[in-house]
């Protein structure tokens, strides 16, 4: 190994409107300190900045540059729902073995869009990967999806399809305790957990923390970020529209949704057009000021796709007391930091929060302080690309056990044509894989 | 003693590497041992394809066969020295050198594999079990250093005689070329010699024996002597026959063999036995180990236009193309090379 290594870091770039583009635009600078860094993406335009701190290029998808790509010594992948944006990147990652950093465990989302978004998967195909992973009872229930009797998010309950990213890799990377011990139940694969890095650079000074006024003014809350059907909007509009006091508060909301429209009149209808304003996806500079200016994010999450979040980390580098739901990585947050609304008393523990911020505004302000404090010390773009670096340094152990489960899938194959007890398909090479597994530990990462 | 020798073969190519297990299992039998060739079908540098090769390697057991022990295996290339046997000893013709020193070249297949890092890594490992073997020897001081440069694994040089060694002969009628004998193959420079023909000052020819690695690559080469407008200097003369080819050896002015880092290399001794003077290069490997330059041969960088000063400055002075076979011949002589001597380290 280099003393300097070359990584190759798969990504999307800014100004792609995703939290993992910034993240790995944030992360750069940290990361180039320590590799040598060929970020590859396939954004027609992207931020100079990401070009200051290492070479960027861009690949074909269907005839990926191998041997280009093969002069680094590790590959990481990062990987999220969205199929726009991590389609290539996921095409890759299937055919050579990397480090696959996860943003979500549940990626029905991902597989379902290739099918109904970008098209570029068949309906046979979508359900031979359903098949493969969640067996003869999730293609059922991925049937019933497609026949819109169920929604996508009952699905992803059931068949996350995270195997179909994770599977084959040399290594995954998650952001949650909770996430680790998912996958080394689920997966054979190392799981190293980071703290997920602040997604922005943040404010460049705690200036801003004596202009928010907290004596009893109007309120602000933020919703930010990518405002998918898990953020709870309707439960959020329908808790303020009944909270007495009302209009005590203001709620901006902005970011990326599909039918916004629907939200905006779901506010008219319950009489909240005066308090809620719909900023939709704006420029960094104006979410800067938005945090800056807001008392409490609404950050909740449920059902949750199970990792962390970038938008949560970047509130906390506002200082703003966040609401979020007790579920996946939320439940482990430092309960100082933020407050929690159950899932099951949305309106009744939302009203609760406000009421609580009108009568004590000071235990916010100081929960804020404490989750600044803590993104501050625990979540350092620095300490997350050492912990890549620690990844790099034990490739050698990954790459064994890549290798030896290679092998083992090959043999497993091999038997099972002659090997298999009547109605157990796959049975010698799972196994196979069994030895494997015990023999290798999947290593652990630091908490 | 009951000798396996473990080797491995790409069906349908045959080469130095054939012959010298041929030789190896001829001199054994010689020195009144039973000896087999075993040879694994080496069938693609994918590397899934690889990983099952070491595997079915490492699943072989060699130990005995029908109840009768087998005395010794002497493993000749990856992953044949894989197999396991507690009395095996190594004799490294060469590594798979796509995982090392060759990885960047561009005609090697690994890199341009999605999972050539894999492949990579794992030939890498596979080759520190070289070190299970009771005694490890290498075809040449170069691979040795190879070996220890990459792997970090000690080897002992040991030189064998080139097949037929003693019917190799000189003429005294010397024919206006030079002999180029080898596989058409990137590794083998034939394109060189033919950028270098276009450079020289005299008519100079050259003759190329031997099959190409894939007919694309051997219409390259044409191609490429056609472009350079140097067709009519070359003969291509596809398979000779062993005579044919000592034929060829005897009445060429000299030999040119400029391959990129061969291993060994029977083409120089060859050369020698038939007195004649090779021209080679600096980064050659192999042949540097026996051909003295302005002694037995000329060496020169690996430039289209210091070769053709070399094959210019022998197809000129026919004396000291003569001069230098000569030295050449004693030069193969005084290497005391012998079967004789390679079977008694190799069994002891």
């Amino acid at each position: 190994m280099n003393a300097r290594p070359r990584i190759n870091w798969f990504s999307p770039l800014p100004p792609t409107r995703s939290e993992i583009a910034r993240q790995t635009l944030t992360l750069l600078p940290e990361l180039s300190a320590r590799a040598e860094v060929i970020v590859w993406s396939n954004d027609s335009i992207y931020d100079e900045a990401a070009a200051a701190h290492a070479t960027i290029k861009r690949y074909d998808p269907a005839h990926p540059p191998w041997r280009e790509i093969n002069r680094a010594e590790v590959t990481f992948y990062q990987m999220g729902n969205d199929p726009h944006y991590h389609e290539d990147i996921w095409r890759v990652s299937r055919q050579h073995p990397g480090v696959v950093i996860l943003h979500d465990l549940k990626l029905q989302h991902f597989f379902a869009g290739l099918l109904t978004e970008t098209k570029t998967l068949t309906r046979r195909e979508y359900l031979e990967l359903v098949e493969v992973h969640h067996s003869t009872a999730g293609v059922d229930l991925a049937e019933s999806f497609l026949d819109a009797q169920i929604g996508i998010e009952a699905l992803a309950e059931e068949c996350p399809l995270m195997g179909a990213v994770v599977d084959g890799s040399l290594a995954t990377i998650v952001h949650s305790e909770a996430a680790r011990e998912l996958i080394s139940r689920s997966a054979s694969v190392p799981t190293a957990y980071l703290r997920l890095p602040a997604g922005g650079p943040g404010p460049p000074d705690e200036s801003f923390l004596g202009k928010r006024n907290w004596d009893g003014g109007l309120y602000r809350l933020v919703l930010f970020g990518f405002l998918g059907p898990n953020r709870r909007l309707p439960a959020i509009l329908k808790a303020l529209s009944l909270f007495p006091k009302r209009d005590r508060f203001h709620l901006d909301i902005y970011g990326t949704m599909d039918g916004a429209e629907q939200i905006v009149q779901l506010a008219c209808c319950f009489g909240l057009q005066e308090l809620v304003t719909w900023h939709g996806f704006v420029s960094d500079a104006e979410l800067e000021f938005a945090l800056q200016r807001s008392h409490l994010a609404l950050n909740l999450r449920h059902p949750t796709m199970g990792e962390a979040s970038g938008s949560q980390l970047h509130a906390w580098q506002y200082a703003l007391p966040s609401l979020v739901s007790p579920t996946g990585w939320y439940s482990a947050l430092p309960h100082d930091t933020v407050g929690f609304v159950r899932p099951e008393h949305e309106t009744e523990d939302i009203q609760a929060h406000l009421a609580g911020l009108l009568e004590a505004p000071e235990r916010y302000r100081a929960m804020g302080l404490k989750a600044r404090q803590f993104v501050g010390e625990h979540c350092t773009t620095g300490a997350y690309a050492d912990g890549i670096m620690e990844l790099v340094a034990r490739l050698p152990e990954f790459q064994a056990i890549r290798i030896a489960h290679n092998l083992a899938d090959r043999a497993g194959s091999s038997m099972s044509a002659w090997a298999e007890p009547d109605g157990l398909s796959g049975g010698a090479a799972h196994a196979i894989h069994a030895l494997v597994s015990g023999y290798f530990r999947p290593p652990h990462a630091r908490p | 003693m009951r000798i396996i020798i473990a080797t491995v073969q790409v069906p349908f190519i045959t080469g130095g590497a054939e012959s010298h297990s041929a030789g190896l299992r001829e001199a054994l039998r010689a020195a009144g041992h039973e000896a087999e060739i075993i040879a694994i079908p080496f069938l693609s540098a994918d590397p899934e394809r690889i990983l099952d090769q070491m595997l079915a390697c490492g699943l072989l057991d060699l130990s005995e066969v029908h109840g009768s022990k087998v005395d010794r295996v002497i493993a000749l290339k990856f992953p044949a020295y894989l197999i396991p046997h507690p009395n095996k000893v190594v004799w490294l013709l060469h590594q798979h050198r796509a995982a090392y020193d060759l990885w960047d070249y561009p005609f090697e297949d690994l890199k341009a594999s999605p999972q050539g890092l894999l492949g990579r890594e794992a030939i890498r490992r596979g080759d520190q079990q070289l070190l299970e073997a009771k005694a490890i020897f290498a075809n040449s001081k170069n691979v040795a250093d190879r070996l220890w440069r990459f792997c970090g694994i000690k080897s002992t040089p040991l030189y064998h005689p080139p097949p037929h060694a003693d019917c190799f002969y000189t003429s005294r009628e010397i024919g206006d070329y030079f002999f180029f004998p080898s596989r058409l193959s990137a590794p083998k420079r034939q394109s060189l010699v033919i950028e270098a023909l276009a450079a020289t000052t005299n008519p100079v020819r050259v003759r190329f024996a031997g099959l190409p690695d894939s007919s694309v690559y051997g219409q390259r080469l044409k191609d490429l002597a056609v472009t350079t407008g140097v067709a009519s200097r070359i003969e291509w003369l596809g398979f000779l026959t062993e005579e044919e080819k000592r034929k060829q050896y005897a009445e060429c002015l000299g030999v040119i063999f400029p391959p990129s880092d061969e291993d060994y290399g029977y083409v120089t001794l060859e050369a020698m036995l038939s007195s004649k003077p090779v021209i080679t290069c600096e980064d050659s490997g192999g042949p540097l180990e026996f051909v003295r330059p302005n002694d037995t041969g000329l060496v020169v960088k690996p430039w289209a236009n210091m070769l053709a000063a070399a094959l210019d400055q022998l197809w000129e002075d026919r004396q000291l193309a003569a001069d230098l076979g000569r030295h050449a011949r004693q030069a193969y002589r005084d290497l005391g090379l012998s079967w004789t001597d390679v079977v008694n380290r190799l069994t002891a």
